[in-house]
């Protein structure tokens, strides 16, 4: 189970770009803030592809269930969620009944590794359609980290030569200029609350 | 002053308030994907000279989410810069305001320094979070040619819109 590429969203998004229409894809979801990590790779997706993205999950009747999310619209990329405790039975059926999923748009199975596990030994032909398109979600390392921000802030306290409690002190009263600067400070400090 | 020029440079300015104010952009996570994809394209286009995941930057603050890259003043070189091409070097920092999945630009500041001795040596768009008391010299929103004094007034964009002239109508001209 560690074979496959990390990538992360772009690439992936980018490889999906290349694979063109009719591709099935395997992301193997991150073990801590599965949901975030979902919802962050989706507007990735999105912005790559240029095509909407929308969450499918089936439920009560699968197969039916599947068909129609899958079927209307065609030409979206549809990440397949809540197949990880799915049995031999509903992969079984799932394999069987692959080709009333064929679409267009990009399918991609977001999956645990337990649930990988289920669709290679009983979807075979799923496997099949998904061939080495698998691969572990990366991050994206964007959020600033503490370090930086203070460095952030000790460049702008040094350039406007005020401390930034002078800053704050004139953003309550109404009284600091209009700069785009400012506005940054006041973020860096998490006091969004005075822009 | 001949014939009103701060009057209608007040006029203007509200003008370039209630453009700004129609400008609604999605949400900050589809913001943020947006242009982290629009700088990986144009960076894998050019020969993937820039670690855009390790430049790119977020904060949040209550409600609102403040996109950067690159230094908050445009020195000198520095590897947290995004380089083009040409060599021109990138910084930028935009905030944004979140509200019912819905984002509305606050600030911004796009810097294009070009290399050489080339004139002008750099563009900066630049958004104020309000307006200033003499808007003939300082729009709300405006463009620098190259001299820190000078601001010339210009519409609120989009971030993508920045970046489309940044890399479409400057670049080519570098």
């Amino acid at each position: 189970m560690t074979d496959f590429a990390v990538g992360p969203s772009f690439e992936i998004g980018r490889r999906i770009d290349i694979r063109g229409p009719y591709s099935w894809f395997v992301v193997l979801k991150p073990a801590q803030d599965a949901e975030i990590a979902l919802q962050n790779f989706m507007a990735d997706l999105s912005a790559v592809l240029d095509v909407p993205v929308r969450v499918v999950r089936p439920t009560g009747a699968i197969i039916e269930s599947l068909r129609a999310a899958l079927g209307e619209p065609t030409d979206d990329a549809a990440v397949l969620t809540g197949l990880d405790q799915a049995d031999e039975g509903t992969w079984g059926a799932l394999d069987i009944n692959r080709s009333g999923f064929a679409r267009p748009g990009a399918v991609i199975l977001w999956l645990s590794p337990a649930g990988l596990v289920g669709l290679c030994q009983h979807a075979p032909n799923l496997r099949s359609f998904v061939g080495g398109s698998i691969f572990y979600l990366g991050s994206h390392g964007e959020t600033m980290t503490a370090a930086e921000r203070q460095q952030r802030i000790s460049d702008l306290e040094m350039h406007f030569k005020i401390t930034s409690a002078e800053v704050v002190r004139l953003a309550e009263s109404r009284a600091l200029p209009p700069e785009p600067h400012f506005v940054e400070w006041l973020v860096l400090l998490d006091r969004g609350d005075l822009v | 002053m001949p014939g009103n020029a701060p009057e209608r440079a007040v006029a203007l300015d509200g003008g370039l308030q209630r453009l700004m104010e129609s400008i609604i952009l999605p949400s900050s996570r589809d913001v943020i994907a947006q242009i982290r994809t629009y700088l990986l394209s144009q960076n894998a286009d050019a020969g993937n000279r820039n670690n855009v995941y390790q430049i790119l930057k977020v904060v949040h603050s209550r409600d609102l989410v403040f996109i950067t890259l690159g230094p908050p003043f445009d020195k000198e070189p520095t590897e947290c810069h995004y380089y083009l091409a040409s060599g021109s070097r990138l910084s930028f920092g935009v905030t944004l305001r979140e509200s019912n999945g819905r984002c509305a630009l606050v600030a911004y500041r796009f810097q294009l320094s070009l290399p050489g001795e080339q004139l002008p040596s750099f563009f900066r768009f630049d958004l104020n979070d309000k307006p200033h008391d003499a808007p003939l010299f300082e729009p709300r929103c405006h463009v620098h040619p190259g001299v820190d004094d000078v601001r010339l007034p210009c519409p609120p964009l989009a971030p993508l819109e920045v970046l489309d002239r940044v890399f479409f109508v400057i670049e080519p001209a570098a």
